[in-house]
């Protein structure tokens, strides 16, 4: 294989310019919807994001998106070893950005990145819950998270059947404070076997959906499971960020998967945009604490 | 040769920078003791080892007292970077600072120590117990 550009099984059939028209919208309004950085490095962001979304002529300048990967790897390097991952996926898409309209054949080109990035991150992700993380695999991890991550509490309670005084029993008794002497066992409580049940349905859920898309957006394009790459990360993102409020990253992946789209996928164009438009009403609407749990009393 | 040059840049330097700093981000987390969520390398989601759930413990001695330090506010952002990568040497400059705080009192301390600490939980009790990430001590008589 020739490894200055990659044999044609690995470049995405005909996106178009439409396609990279709307993944770098995406780009800008995840940008826009959630900014980055501190004070110095966000009015920059917001500025040159706000002005590319307005003007067609900005929109496609190599420099501009040149300028926001620049911003993003300064807040990485400023905030280190603090920034999200967020912020570096950011920076790596906004240089595959800009090197995408630097070339002629701007659509495969971004159309690859993206689809390399979209791989490697659930790649990464996998290698961490499968071989570096200790308790992902046993549901150790779920059944913790989602009792002290204030984010999961309206979904542990009506999806775990938890009422709010098992709750708080549950969360502080995991989110004891002891360093070196081990809490003693006969403190230890018993889990209710829904709750138990839906933290190892979360974890089974996310092991199949990561090593779904690390292989589907890893394999050569357009065969086997590459074919199931933009209805695995719509899914995905449908699914995860409804509870998981991590909508900048989730638009994020979502402005890489369209920019895959082949001209004649309208319908997966569109559903990008709705999935994109309901992260953001997940953001608005609190659904679990707002609408689910008053109607359970 | 440039043509082709810049066509490897355009496919392939947005995936090797990733992969290089998400690489790197394994190693620091297996020795250094970098929190899995933060670094680049995409662990978020995968361990209970937040940043927010690791802390630490600092403490001053002599021949005669040990005593822990209260962590000033102001150094709530340093103390936070050094709890989420605890490097020798960001931990040595979080002591340097402490023992500067500490120095401005009557007692003369010999050494500081830090501890940065994460919490684990039993997989079949949910049991937590704390683990102790680093350990750092620095001599403050040869400063």
């Amino acid at each position: 294989m020739n490894l200055a550009e990659p044999s044609r099984s690995l470049i995405t059939s005909h996106t178009g310019p439409l396609v990279v028209d709307l993944a770098l919208r995406l780009t800008l309004l995840d940008l826009l919807l959630r900014p980055i950085g501190n004070w110095a490095v966000r009015p920059l962001i917001l500025g040159l994001a706000a002005v590319a979304l307005l003007r067609s002529r900005w929109l496609h300048q190599p420099l501009l998106w040149l300028a926001l990967a620049g911003l993003a790897g300064i807040r990485v390097f400023l905030d280190w070893p603090l920034a999200d991952n967020h912020a570096y996926l950011l920076a790596y898409w906004c240089l595959a950005i800009s090197l995408a309209l630097m070339a002629q054949d701007t659509d495969k080109t971004l159309a690859f990145n993206g689809r390399l990035l979209v791989g490697l991150v659930f790649l990464f992700a996998c290698i961490w819950k499968f071989a570096f993380s200790g308790h992902y695999v046993d549901g150790t991890f779920f059944k913790v998270t989602l009792l002290t991550d204030p984010r999961f509490e309206g979904f542990s309670k009506i999806a775990g059947g938890l009422d709010a005084g098992t709750y708080e029993t549950l969360r502080d008794f995991v989110g004891q404070h002891r360093d070196a002497a081990p809490v003693i066992d006969t403190n230890s409580i018993e889990l209710p076997p829904r709750f138990k049940a839906l933290a190892l349905a979360a974890t089974g859920w996310n092991v199949l959906i990561n090593a779904s898309l690390a292989i589907a957006f890893l394999w050569p394009a357009d065969r086997g499971p590459s074919r199931l790459r933009h209805p695995l990360l719509l899914v995905y993102c449908t699914v995860t960020y409804a509870v998981a409020t991590v909508d900048g990253f989730g638009w994020l992946l979502l402005a890489m998967g369209a920019a895959q789209c082949a001209v004649e996928q309208r319908r997966t164009r569109l559903a990008y945009v709705a999935v994109f438009i309901l992260i953001l009403l997940y953001r608005e609407v609190p659904w679990a604490d707002s609408v689910f749990l008053p109607l359970l009393g | 040769m440039i043509r082709r040059l810049a066509a490897t840049v355009r496919y392939w330097l947005p995936a090797a920078l990733l992969t290089l700093v998400a690489s790197n981000q394994l190693r620091l987390a297996a020795i250094e003791g970098l929190s899995p969520w933060s670094g680049g390398g995409f662990g978020m989601f995968s361990s209970t080892d937040s940043p927010g759930q690791r802390h630490l413990h600092a403490f001053v001695q002599n021949a005669a007292i040990r005593r822990e330090v209260a962590l000033p506010t102001d150094l709530a952002e340093t103390v936070r970077r050094a709890t989420t990568l605890p490097s020798r040497r960001r931990l040595g400059q979080l002591a340097a600072e402490l023992a500067e705080l500490e120095s401005r009192g009557s007692v003369r301390w010999d050494e500081i120590e830090l501890q940065v600490w994460a919490i684990d939980h039993d997989p079949r009790t949910l049991t937590p117990n704390g683990r102790l990430v680093r350990i750092e001590r620095v001599d403050l008589e040869s400063r």
